[in-house]
């Protein structure tokens, strides 16, 4: 971590910014900026992702990622994953929009071995015609005999299932299409 | 095993040169891509693409445990890591053995080694290979002379964390010791916050030449002749080739021969280049460092050799013997190629990236052109700016500056700058025309 951001953020600071991101994951929006001055964090996926950017007076940017549970980090990228019709981030910042209506793609946020179930013979995380929440597991993606969570990201009805178990996924391949409630 | 699927984890030119032999050989192609790699033309060669990640290299192209899985996923046998990125990194080759898969390239302990410069510095030795002479750490300016008498006049006076020529002070004359290891070393604290020092012998009329070399696992190697790649634009090759000009046969031999032993004391394996920095004035040499993948420049060593090399690389990998002895290699002729780099040379080699909307490569007897590029590519911002090699044979040096000018002359490339007119000025300099070459050689032209 840089001795740069650490002289700028104090310790509430991190405080607020936990606070913040907690208020994130349970909201629509999978993004969020905020700067004055002589700061700047990023909050949020979109190629952005996960870094906070901080520029002191004589200029010098500093960057760091969060250190964040393995969970935060899957409900972010998950949350990120669902990218279709999302409002710009300008637009999410000057006027919040809900989210429209309409079905949404999962897609893979890292290449990987799709898993539809927890282990072999055992019921599928999800069938077509189910219902999901923004936390709802979907599936598993392996590396290298790691297992992360493919939380949806969004509520409503599975509607299509794009891949099968033990599948090679490529980073931005639809997984599911979700009709949002 | 014989390899029937290679998994190639590069982009650019380099992956459309691997699969262009593989297709030869008859073995099929996975070709791993970035986001951003989607629409290259190796993309459109490979018999399957695999999009492994974003643009971001860190989470693509340098990211092995998503390159092991997916070639696992995918059937692959073999993994060709091409040059940068994972090409050097002895993780990469380890976690291949540990997963059945095929590292076509050296032993990760020939990576390691090798990617060490003072283990490197030390085997050199041990091989009787010269290496610069100069010393460890230097921490008074008495020590400094006492280097000097060792080694004599001029010394280059380095910081240890010094780079890109910061911390650099060059020594030619005793006198000046004690000030200038005072304020180098004074300086080098300010700047990196580590003031140590050290010495090397300082050639100001220096040559950049490497040797290629090829070994099996059988403890077989051979070299490939020699490469000068002294032409550079801030340590960045722009223009090599093959045989070294202006040199004495003596020399090009013992350099020959330094590079094969160097290779057999570690019973090196695959396609290898040692460098050496060639001291004009002194007719020595001496050895920098030796890559343990394929080089960019390969192609000119190919085009006088008539050996493909991507395909040695690939038959030793699959555990054969070398297909020949020193004494079968033949030079032909002589080999330039100029990288074709989108830059602006007249705004300080800015990068431009983006649309090309013109593209006719030369063609003709003796002109290759390696590229992933074609009309309608949108060159990315997130990678380097190569994006041609142009490579002549001719059956002189002269011949062949001539036919690489006109090579040049046919390049037609609209929508993104180039340094095709760099390129041409300094096939023109009156001492590369002469075979003057020098790493100071673009300095002067540029001036």
């Amino acid at each position: 971590m840089s001795k740069n951001l650490l002289s700028i953020i104090n310790k509430q600071d991190v405080e607020n910014l936990t606070t913040l991101i907690e208020k994130l994951e349970g909201s629509p929006f999978n993004y969020l900026k905020l700067e004055n001055q002589d700061l700047k964090i990023v909050i949020g996926e979109n190629g952005v992702t996960e870094s906070v950017e901080a520029s002191n007076n004589n200029g010098k940017v500093t960057e760091l990622n969060l250190a964040k549970p393995e969970s935060v980090q899957v409900t972010q990228q998950e949350a990120a994953a669902a990218t279709v019709e999302q409002p710009t981030p300008e637009a999410v910042l000057d006027k919040p929009t809900p989210v429209k209506k309409g079905v949404v793609t999962i897609k893979a946020t890292t290449t990987g071995l799709f898993y539809s179930q927890p282990e072999p013979g055992a019921a599928p995380y999800v069938k077509v015609g189910d219902r999901v929440e923004e936390d709802t597991t979907v599936g598993l993606i392996e590396i290298m005999k790691v297992y992360s969570a493919i939380l949806s990201g969004v509520a409503g009805e599975i509607v299509e299932i794009h891949v099968e178990d033990a599948q090679l996924v490529e980073y931005g391949q639809p997984l599911f299409s979700v009709k949002q409630k | 095993m014989s390899i029937s699927k290679i998994f190639i984890i590069n982009r650019g030119e380099i992956a459309v040169r691997i699969i262009r032999t593989c297709k030869v050989m008859g073995i099929e192609t996975i070709l791993a891509v970035s986001e951003a790699d989607q629409n290259s033309l190796g993309a459109k060669l490979a018999d399957r693409t695999v999009v492994i990640g974003p643009a971001n290299a860190a989470k693509s192209y340098l990211n092995i445990p998503i390159i092991i899985t997916t070639a696992l996923a995918v059937g692959a046998d073999a993994i060709h890591p091409g040059y940068g990125f994972l090409s050097e990194v002895p993780e990469l080759a380890e976690a291949c053995t540990e997963n059945n898969l095929v590292y076509v390239g050296p032993k990760p302990d020939h990576i390691l080694k090798m990617g060490n410069k003072l283990v490197a510095r030390a085997i050199a030795q041990e091989s009787d290979v010269p290496v610069l002479p100069g010393s460890e750490k230097v921490s008074s300016y008495e020590e400094v002379i006492q280097m000097i008498d060792k080694i004599g006049l001029p010394v280059m006076l380095k910081a240890s964390a010094g780079g890109g020529g910061r911390g650099m002070k060059i020594i030619t004359d005793n006198e000046q010791v004690k000030t200038v290891f005072e304020s180098a070393s004074a300086e080098a604290k300010a700047a990196f916050g580590d003031g140590t020092m050290y010495v090397e012998k300082y050639i100001a009329n220096a040559r950049h030449i490497e040797v290629q070399v090829l070994g099996d696992q059988y403890g077989n190697v051979i070299h490939l002749g020699e490469r000068d790649c002294s032409t550079q634009r801030r340590h960045q090759k722009l223009v090599e080739e093959a045989m070294a000009p202006m040199i004495s046969e003596e020399l090009r031999q013992d350099i020959r021969n330094a590079a094969v032993k160097l290779a057999e004391n570690i019973s090196y394996e695959s396609a290898g280049t040692v460098e050496f920095i060639v001291d004009q004035d002194e007719e020595k040499f001496y050895f920098l460092e030796m890559n343990t993948r394929i080089q960019v420049e390969h192609p000119v060593t190919e085009t006088i050799t008539g050996i493909d090399l991507i395909q040695e690389q690939i038959h030793v990998a699959n555990g054969a013997k070398l297909r020949f002895t020193q004494s079968d290699i033949r030079f032909i002729g002589h080999s330039i190629e100029c990288r074709i780099n989108a830059e602006a040379p007249e705004e300080g080699f800015r990068p431009t990236p983006g649309l090309i909307t013109k593209w006719e490569i030369p063609q003709g007897p003796g002109i290759r052109v390696d590229t992933h590029c074609y009309q309608g590519y949108t060159v990315p911002v997130f990678y380097d700016s190569m994006i041609a090699k142009v490579i002549v044979h001719g059956e002189s040096r002269e011949h062949a500056i001539r036919r690489m000018l006109t090579a040049l002359d046919e390049f037609m490339i609209e929508g993104i700058h180039t340094t095709i007119p760099f390129l041409k000025q300094v096939l023109q300099d009156e001492d590369f025309s002469n075979g003057h070459v020098s790493t100071r050689l673009l300095e002067k032209i540029m001036a």
